[in-house]
């Protein structure tokens, strides 16, 4: 099983921007869940490629595993805790460490997933990293690599990729508020599946994406800057 | 030269005991100074291929230096840009090169502070992309972003050697000085084991991706 260190599983931790969509691995607090008595924190374990409508908006439920404080994260977590996520340095600043306990995974309306609530987002090899660990949680099969993990997985994080600069953009320009995140996501979403031969089908070829980087920060430029 | 004075040196076959005829046929050159001397020759030459190999390595190395120089006149935000808007790089690839987080390289396109080394590393892989532009790769950033063309499992890419830090052997490989299972072999020995995958990822005709193990 792979490891990794707390700076680099995590694209934002704490105060996390705002403009990376809501993705597989975020970490979000005061969440109520069915049968559970107090809001908790909980990690979204749902894939990417499922969570979201037709329309690019999140389904009305997603499924997410409870986050609950654990012992230190060493490499033995890592690599004999196979129940969990491990969450090092979750709490930024000397907090304690977390992890995620995928047996008592649920769902959450997707209405209590949101941007404030979020305490933190998982880079790419963290993404890649849950998702390896969620296979062995869920069927004991503990072999399948990161680097299949991430091709299976390119164009839904190319998709955010693109967006979480687009997204950025618009903040910087108009603050970081619901409304302005809501309208630069719709309009990134119409723009990514306009365009020659469609933008979005233009994912499911990993040699486009450098001329893909370079037409939406350019369409960026244009637009915002 | 050498070799014109030698012709003239005595036979070496032996008079056999059997009372046939002896053999008078000898040689123009001495075989043995020949071996002597085609030893000494090779001997030279792969000294010489070392000494080249090791002034070519070093040229490189002083290239690229004398290139990065050159980028690192641009602002952390300047070579942002290049990289980013111009030529395509993703931000995280971006940050692992420089050795940060994302979050950090997303302050400094915002005016954040940086280091002299930051901006050192951000100017060097811009100086990088030139020079493979100069060989003739079209779309650089595209290139490291692609799998060499490796058999079925193995899925390297030149941003694999580039952040394990195998420059000068990317170089030769975008030079088609080496090939890339040559440069594998001298910088990651268990690559045929370690980097192989005994999955394929292929359409699950729902619209998205799924993984398989991989036919044999």
């Amino acid at each position: 099983m792979d490891a990794l260190d707390a700076d680099v599983l995590y694209a934002g931790v704490g105060d996390v921007a705002w403009s990376f969509p809501i993705m597989q691995g975020d970490v979000f607090r005061d969440v109520s869940l069915p049968g559970f008595d107090t809001p908790m924190t909980v990690q979204v374990v749902m894939h990417p490629c499922v969570m979201r409508e037709g329309d690019g908006r999140l389904r009305p439920r997603i499924t997410v595993a409870p986050v609950v404080e654990y012992e230190k994260v060493t490499g033995y977590v890592w690599a004999k805790h196979l129940r969990v996520m491990p969450l090092p340095k979750l709490v930024p600043d000397g907090g304690t460490d977390h992890a995620t306990a995928f047996v008592d995974t649920t769902s959450s309306p997707s209405s209590e997933l949101t941007l404030e609530r979020r305490i933190a987002t998982l880079s790419q090899p963290g993404l890649l990293v849950l998702q390896q660990r969620l296979i062995v949680h869920a069927t004991r099969y503990a072999e399948v690599d990161l680097e299949s993990l991430r091709k299976q997985s390119a164009p839904v994080l190319m998709e955010c990729e693109l967006q979480t600069d687009w997204v950025e953009a618009v903040i910087e320009r108009g603050g970081q508020t619901l409304e302005v995140v809501d309208a630069a996501t719709t309009e990134f979403l119409e723009w990514l599946g306009n365009g020659e031969g469609s933008r979005r089908e233009r994912l499911y070829n990993e040699a486009n994406y450098p001329a893909l980087r370079r037409e939406t920060r350019a369409e960026i430029a244009l637009r915002y800057e | 030269m050498t070799m014109l004075q030698e012709t003239s040196a005595p036979a070496t076959t032996t008079p056999r005991e059997s009372g046939d005829p002896v053999v008078t046929w000898a040689p123009s050159v001495n075989p043995g100074w020949i071996h002597h001397e085609t030893a000494l020759l090779v001997d030279r030459a792969q000294m010489l291929q070392g000494d080249v190999a090791e002034l070519h390595t070093d040229a490189k190395e002083i290239d690229l230096a004398a290139r990065t120089v050159g980028k690192a006149r641009k602002s952390v935000t300047g070579l942002l840009a290049e990289l980013g808007q111009d030529r395509g790089m993703s931000w995280s690839d971006i940050a692992s090169w420089a050795r940060v987080s994302v979050s950090a390289v997303r302050k400094w396109r915002q005016g954040g502070d940086s280091t002299p080394d930051n901006r050192n590393r951000l100017a060097m892989i811009a100086a990088l992309l030139d020079w493979l532009s100069e060989y003739m790769i079209e779309d650089p950033a595209q290139w490291l972003e692609m799998e060499f063309p490796l058999p079925a499992g193995y899925h390297v890419r030149p941003l694999d050697l580039l952040f394990a830090g195998h420059v000068d052997g990317l170089l030769d490989i975008a030079a088609q000085r080496e090939s890339v299972e040559s440069v594998l072999d001298d910088t990651d020995p268990d690559w045929r084991d370690t980097r192989r995958s005994d999955f394929e990822v292929f359409d699950a005709g729902d619209g998205h991706r799924a993984i398989r193990p991989r036919k044999r």
